[in-house]
């Protein structure tokens, strides 16, 4: 029982493995632990098929953006956070303007991050929620691509409009 | 850190290809927004969000929330809901109406949704015992029923109950002196529902009668959830009784209903509603 602390000491010695990922909009390095990269799918299905270099190239995802990924699985990978701060973390994580939730969407669904992809687009649901479509396509960069016609029969197939009303 | 090549917007121009996101993620986006806003604004969009929001896949799960103001909006949400549910080809398995629906919607849910699993509706004053009997009718395989405000009572819920014998959890919820469940509601679950796991009953006027009949007949109760005006009395033997026989079936019993009173519902309408 003695030789438990030593032990301890032993087992937490190895030194922690790191992965780097690299942004390939900008180049930018982030070193993490390796069980906080593990959070993403893709990452993982890279490191278990030993296709992880030292260093992982990220294609499409800025350095900002996967700063903030990266914030994420920290706080995920972290067993003591309770559910509680979880959730401020989220919040704060996605209290960002539209454009970079778009970003960070396309990005947690290129690295396969579940719990991400489900909180941000939560959080653009929110906030294109009560806006026109004509708004919607703006904010998205979207281009109407109805012929007439077809916005015609869109239109007519809502019956359930009140007459009077546009 | 390396330097970054190009300015910043030109590097979210490259990324950001909203179109490019798989239909799967898209769609899953779209459907946080609920029904009504899918098909008022989100299907307008673009003839590829348009596709998405046709695909049944969107409609297994149909959630009509809104905020109850009916003679201020534009549209007949009941009819709105009829469009959802044909988008569905019979897919549909989890509907949540408030304060439009009638015995009408139910009867079209029930003739096109006979997979339907879970039934919320709330504030529908216009439902009746007979047309929620009439359509659960048709709705064999309902697991779950959330009732909150409405008109339903003792006959709707025995037919219920004998219509739908995997209903696993129920909600009868109401509010204030008028509350839903008296003894006679609560002897229908209890006589009807025996196999419910899960049972909501906040703000009822059910008595020591009531209860008791609830532990007796739903075996499987974990947690029964009970807010009520303060009819019961869980003193002396009885209560001890009530204690014993939670501990068999899981009843939550918190302190104050240990010293003799079941605890009124001291949260908020939001949570209610929710």
């Amino acid at each position: 029982m003695a030789s438990a602390p030593e032990n301890e000491k032993n087992a937490s010695a190895p030194e922690k493995k790191t992965l780097t990922l690299k942004s390939m909009i900008n180049n930018e390095e982030f070193v993490v632990d390796e069980h906080v990269a593990l959070q993403s799918v893709t990452i993982k299905n890279m490191v278990d098929s030993d296709c992880a270099g030292d260093v992982i190239p990220v294609p499409t995802i800025s350095g900002e953006i996967l700063a903030l990924v990266i914030e994420y699985c920290k706080n995920h990978a972290n067993p003591s956070a309770s559910e509680d701060d979880l959730k401020k973390a989220d919040a704060g994580i996605v209290a960002k303007d539209i454009y970079t939730l778009i970003d960070l969407v396309l990005a947690a669904n290129f690295l396969d991050i579940k719990g991400l992809l489900e909180v941000t687009s939560q959080k653009i649901a929110d906030s294109i929620k009560d806006l026109p479509h004509q708004d919607v396509r703006e904010i998205f960069g979207v281009e109407n691509d109805y012929t007439p016609e077809e916005e015609a029969a869109v239109r007519a197939e809502h019956d359930w409009a009140f007459e009077g009303f546009p | 850190m390396a330097s970054s090549s190009g300015s910043p917007s030109q590097a979210a121009d490259e990324i950001r290809n909203w179109l490019e996101l798989p239909r799967d993620v898209t769609a899953t986006l779209l459907h946080k927004l609920g029904a009504i806003e899918i098909l008022e604004s989100a299907q307008k969009v673009c003839t590829t969000w348009r596709s998405i929001c046709k695909d049944p896949a969107m409609w297994r799960t149909i959630d009509m929330c809104n905020p109850g103001e009916l003679h201020n909006m534009s549209y007949d949400l009941q009819k709105m809901a009829m469009h959802a549910i044909d988008r569905s080809c019979g897919e549909l398995i989890d509907i949540n109406l408030e304060h439009f629906a009638t015995d009408e919607l139910l009867q079209y849910i029930s003739e096109r949704a006979g997979q339907l699993r879970c039934l919320r509706l709330a504030c529908c004053y216009c439902i009746s015992d007979e047309g929620l009997t009439e359509a659960t009718k048709k709705l064999p395989f309902l697991e779950e029923l959330i009732i909150i405000f409405g008109n339903i009572r003792k006959g709707g819920l025995e037919n219920v109950g004998c219509c739908c014998p995997h209903l696993k959890s129920l909600a009868y919820n109401d509010y204030g002196c008028l509350a839903l469940a008296s003894d006679d509601e609560v002897l229908a679950i209890a006589e009807t529902m025996p196999v419910l796991h899960h049972l909501q009953l906040i703000g009822n006027r059910m008595t020591n009668k009531g209860l008791q009949a609830i532990l007796d007949g739903c075996l499987f109760l974990d947690p029964l959830i009970c807010g009520s005006v303060g009819r019961l009395f869980l003193g002396g033997i009885w209560g001890n009784y009530v204690l014993n026989r939670s501990k068999i079936c899981g009843v939550q019993m918190t302190p104050l209903m240990i010293m003799g009173f079941i605890q009124p519902f001291m949260g908020d309408m939001d949570q209610l509603m929710r």
